[in-house]
């Protein structure tokens, strides 16, 4: 072994032996990250990370201040009664009050639907309509809090609906309400410890729709081109997420889809073990772990 | 590399970057998992450096260096990804491999005393023996890749071969209890 050719040899054969392909798990669920996380733009200096999302404010000031002189009221998200079903209370919640910037408007004409597929899912008891040319993953984890605010983790725990191009994406996710928690409360958490706390509004400017008949609520994240919606069913949450809306920015693809779902708690499958969860009084200070960064 | 591609995604094209992933991500995690030892690890330092590479992308100056600079980011992604688990020497597993082809128990002898020379390596030693050794990149590269001056690059790969030989050495002496039974 004293030969220093030998050993560069023996260096580059052992080095030749081992993978030379990455786990398509671990790429999608770095690129479903990428997809809610900004550029830094390179603005001369570096910003320390208080200062990080001063341009995106800068720019969402400017971006309403066309939007109130041009008046584009279509830019508004749609809600109201995305499911076509009744509307028992219609909102989640009494305390909620309507963001003004997405009360219902005018609905445009509803995509047509007619050559889409159905995609159940068994995992999560729901079942939607999709384009049929989407390509659908299934989730292989149960979905969670913990989860879904863990770039790395969340890919996982998505059923994802993907367009050819990868743009738009539609994910759907669901999970038991542990005992005594109340909605207000999981979206409180919800909002916290998602991936992006800053860029989801406050609770009370969500919007309230129906899916499926049932009530539900919608924000659109303020950084990132993507809308969530919840509705809970029988002890269970169920979540919607679309990626990305600038296709569709009146929000109609989304809400198109919204009018598909059909929502089964009964058919869902239990988590094995108890998914962590939000305190069942959590309150906006209560007890938060660092969100992964 | 597509340098259109690469301006694109610079640019905030997330379609383009996807496909700027797909290109580089095989040989990037053969990079990691031959850095660290350990699938695992490997796989958080490429989705680590993945995600930095897009939030970083617009400061790149040279979009013909995306690959040697996405490299770099995945380098430095397994540096934290050691100092995170504190477990780049000691602990990792010793990976398993099924030959293709008949193997001689000579070169099994000489893989398993490679692989535990390697792992006593640091992650810098290991990092230039991958990047010049499985990469094949001459050492100005190597040096760029790392962000080092070429000189410091040359030494530390003389460096990193002569802790692999010393701990190829030491693994071959006989404990003193084999010269005892002898």
């Amino acid at each position: 072994m004293s030969d220093a050719r030998r050993l560069e040899q023996m260096t580059r054969e052992f080095l030749e032996l081992g993978p030379t392909r990455a786990p398509d798990d671990a790429v999608r669920a770095a690129l479903l990250a990428v997809q809610t996380t900004p550029q830094e733009r390179d603005f001369g200096f570096r910003l320390r990370p208080s200062q990080r999302w001063l341009p995106l404010r800068l720019a969402m000031a400017a971006a309403i201040v066309v939007v109130a002189l041009v008046g584009v009221g279509q830019l508004q998200l749609p809600t109201g009664n995305v499911g076509g079903g009744p509307s028992p209370s219609a909102t989640a919640s009494p305390a909620v009050t309507p963001n003004p910037s997405l009360t219902p408007s005018p609905s445009p004409t509803p995509l047509d639907t007619t050559t889409w597929l159905t995609f159940t899912s068994d995992r999560y008891g729901v079942s939607v309509l999709h384009p049929a040319d989407w390509v659908v993953t299934r989730a292989s984890e149960f979905w969670d809090l913990q989860a879904d605010r863990n770039m790395f983790r969340v890919g996982l725990v998505l059923d994802t609906l993907v367009a050819p191009s990868n743009n738009p994406q539609f994910h759907v996710f669901s999970m038991g309400l542990p005992p005594g928690t109340s909605e207000d409360a999981f979206l409180a958490e919800f909002s916290k410890f998602t991936l992006d706390p800053e860029c989801i509004p406050p609770r009370v400017e969500w919007a309230p729709i129906t899916i499926d008949g049932r009530p539900a609520l919608l924000v659109a994240n303020t950084c990132s081109p993507y809308a969530v919606a919840f509705a809970f069913v029988d002890g269970r949450v169920y979540g919607f997420r679309l990626f990305d809306l600038a296709e569709y920015p009146d929000g109609l693809l989304f809400r198109t889809i919204l009018t598909t779902v059909r929502l089964n708690p009964g058919d869902a499958l239990e988590a094995p073990s108890p998914a962590p969860s939000p305190a069942p009084s959590a309150s906006p200070g209560s007890s938060p772990s660092p969100p992964t960064p | 590399m597509d340098r259109e591609l690469v301006e694109r995604a610079r640019g905030g094209d997330r379609d383009a970057f996807t496909v700027l992933v797909h290109q580089i991500s095989d040989r990037l995690y053969a990079i990691a998992h031959r850095i660290l030892r350990d699938g695992d690890l490997a796989q958080d330092a490429l989705q680590n450096a993945i995600v930095t590479a897009w939030r970083q992308l617009p400061h790149l100056r040279d979009a013909d260096r995306f690959e040697a600079w996405s490299q770099r980011i995945l380098v430095h992604a397994c540096y934290a990804e050691s100092r995170r688990r504190g477990r780049s020497a000691a602990t990792v597993r010793l990976i398993s491999f099924s030959p293709s082809t008949p193997d001689t128990s000579d070169a099994l002898a000489d893989r398993d005393e490679i692989e535990r020379a390697f792992r006593r390596l640091s992650p810098d030693h290991r990092a230039v023996l991958v990047l010049h050794h499985y990469l094949g990149l001459p050492l100005v590269e190597v040096a760029a890749t790392l962000g080092i001056p070429a000189g410091t690059a040359r030494s530390r790969l003389h460096n990193a071969s002569r802790v692999l030989r010393s701990a190829i050495e030491a693994d071959s002496q006989p404990t003193i209890e084999e010269v005892r039974l002898a």
